[in-house]
């Protein structure tokens, strides 16, 4: 069974989006320039209302499929969505964030202990180093028990020093318990990292998609092979 | 100070005095006794009570259909949600004088929709309800504006994010999107009670000026001048009252939104 089936169409504003691509991997990478998409396809898969056509399965559950008219609404996918921007709901504290979606504030305790937060519970996210805030927003997107993640760009940032912390603590994160997750990356590293396969979006189309190894044999376009070639 | 500085400062200086000194005239020539023989005046309380009633009611129209109409303007794009906007900017640029008058020749008598109203029993025009409609048609734009501006600063992705966390949409509006508005929708619904607690020219044309039924504070000061300046003063100090507590509470909730 797929951890990721995917299959849409659409156009959202200036970008056209046509993207097909299927991956068992436990971790999916989804790399591409600026402006490729992915953070709107990201978007579509964690629930926004987007003009867009197609067939969405993530582990064999149907999101969308359109053609049935199907669209589930974001809170019953059970995703975990980390944006770009993070996010943080500026008006409530860090434990408030983490609480949000579980209600539960021992859970939530125990997650910001896991992500090494603890203390920090009651600040307001405008009080967050980008690293604390990064861990939190990750804190927060788990607590809900997600099935799928999705990471947008989950180390970008950062300064060297912690983002290679940080990698290592989502590497560990990731591996223990296996849910499909889609991660968005510009850092060869990162992919390399995380990683088992990756799947290149650009101009909103999928130009090429394979593991790791079959990307640096033959990358089909400049930009996969300065990517990959870069480190 | 430098000379280019201190030239400002005497220019802007005399903007000032021209600001403040009606009003400071205003409030250091009236002495408690006089207030109080002028708030006295049947007008006065009169006036006061109705304008308390008819602008609570316009805000109340006006935050009940402002804020949805300001959450679909935030979302909108294109050239329809620019002609929306211009549309409902306008009574901010039309006189008063202007929109009264098109009130009458709608809802009068004689108005395209005069009969059908009156053959259901409404006669709109010199009622009360006509002081109401007035006041929502020319307070309601700085309510949509600041709120649609307000609505518009906040990340949609905080949105999204809220609802990947099993908010629906409504406890996602409620628990995240009204919070991170809500000095945005305060201050517009300020701006607004205050354009709705001054407003003369629309309801003078559309309501007249009946005393208990549609004579509010502003068009009480009018009326009363002709026959007790007293009462003209003390209905105007009112006012200045309510509108230095408005500004207040605006620079309070500015100074809280700014970080």
């Amino acid at each position: 069974m797929s951890a990721w089936s995917v299959d849409l169409r659409g156009r959202i504003g200036e970008l056209t989006l046509d993207v097909r691509f299927e991956s068992s991997a436990a971790v999916t990478a989804l790399i591409g320039p600026n402006g490729a998409g992915k953070s709107t396809l990201l978007r579509v898969l964690a629930g926004a209302a987007l003009p867009i056509e197609g067939r969405v399965r993530i582990a064999g559950e149907p999101m969308i499929d359109t053609a049935q008219r199907l669209a589930l609404p974001a809170e019953q996918r059970r995703v975990g969505y980390l944006p770009q921007g993070l996010a943080l709901f500026p008006h409530l504290s860090v434990l408030q964030n983490v609480a949000f979606g579980c209600s539960d504030l021992s859970t939530a305790r125990r997650l910001l202990e896991r992500v090494g937060c603890a203390a920090l519970e009651s600040r307001a996210p405008a009080q967050l180093s980008g690293g604390e805030a990064q861990r939190v927003a990750l804190a927060r997107a788990l607590a809900t028990e997600p099935h799928a993640l999705l990471l947008d760009e989950p180390l970008a940032a950062l300064d060297v020093a912690h983002r290679r912390t940080l990698r290592a603590f989502l590497a560990e994160l990731l591996a223990e318990r296996a849910r499909p997750t889609l991660l968005v990356s510009h850092d060869a590293r990162d992919v390399r990292a995380l990683a088992g396969h990756a799947v290149v979006l650009e101009r909103g189309r999928v130009v090429q998609q394979g593991t790791l190894a079959e990307l640096e044999r033959a990358p089909a376009t400049e930009f996969v092979a300065e990517l990959l070639g870069a480190v | 100070m430098t000379p280019p500085l201190r030239f400002s400062a005497a220019l802007g200086g005399l903007l000032l005095a021209l600001l403040l000194l009606p009003i400071a005239t205003l409030v250091l020539t009236s002495s408690p006794a006089a207030i109080a023989r002028g708030l006295a005046h049947p007008l006065a309380g009169q006036a006061l009570w109705l304008s308390a009633r008819t602008t609570l009611l316009s805000l109340l129209i006006v935050i009940a259909l402002g804020t949805p109409l300001a959450l679909w303007l935030a979302r909108a794009r294109g050239r329809t949600s620019a002609l929306l906007q211009a549309a409902v900017e306008l009574p901010i640029v039309l006189p008063p004088a202007v929109l009264g008058l098109a009130l009458l020749l709608a809802f009068g008598r004689r108005g395209p929709f005069g009969p059908a109203l009156e053959s259901i029993g409404i006669a709109l025009p010199f009622s009360t309800a006509a002081v109401v409609l007035a006041q929502t048609i020319v307070c309601a734009p700085f309510y949509v504006q600041a709120a649609r501006v307000g609505l518009q600063a906040i990340d949609p992705d905080l949105v999204l994010v809220a609802r990947t966390l099993g908010a629906s949409r409504r406890g996602a509006f409620l628990r995240v999107t009204l919070p991170l508005a809500m000095p945005a929708l305060l201050t517009g619904a300020a701006l607004a009670w205050a354009r709705a607690l001054g407003e003369f020219g629309a309801t003078l044309l559309f309501a007249g000026s009946l005393p208990g039924r549609t004579q509010t504070l502003p068009l009480a000061i009018y009326g009363a001048l002709e026959s007790d300046v007293d009462a003209a003063r003390a209905i105007a100090l009112v006012l200045c009252g309510v509108a230095f507590i408005l500004l207040t509470l605006l620079r309070a909730l500015a100074a809280r939104k700014a970080p």
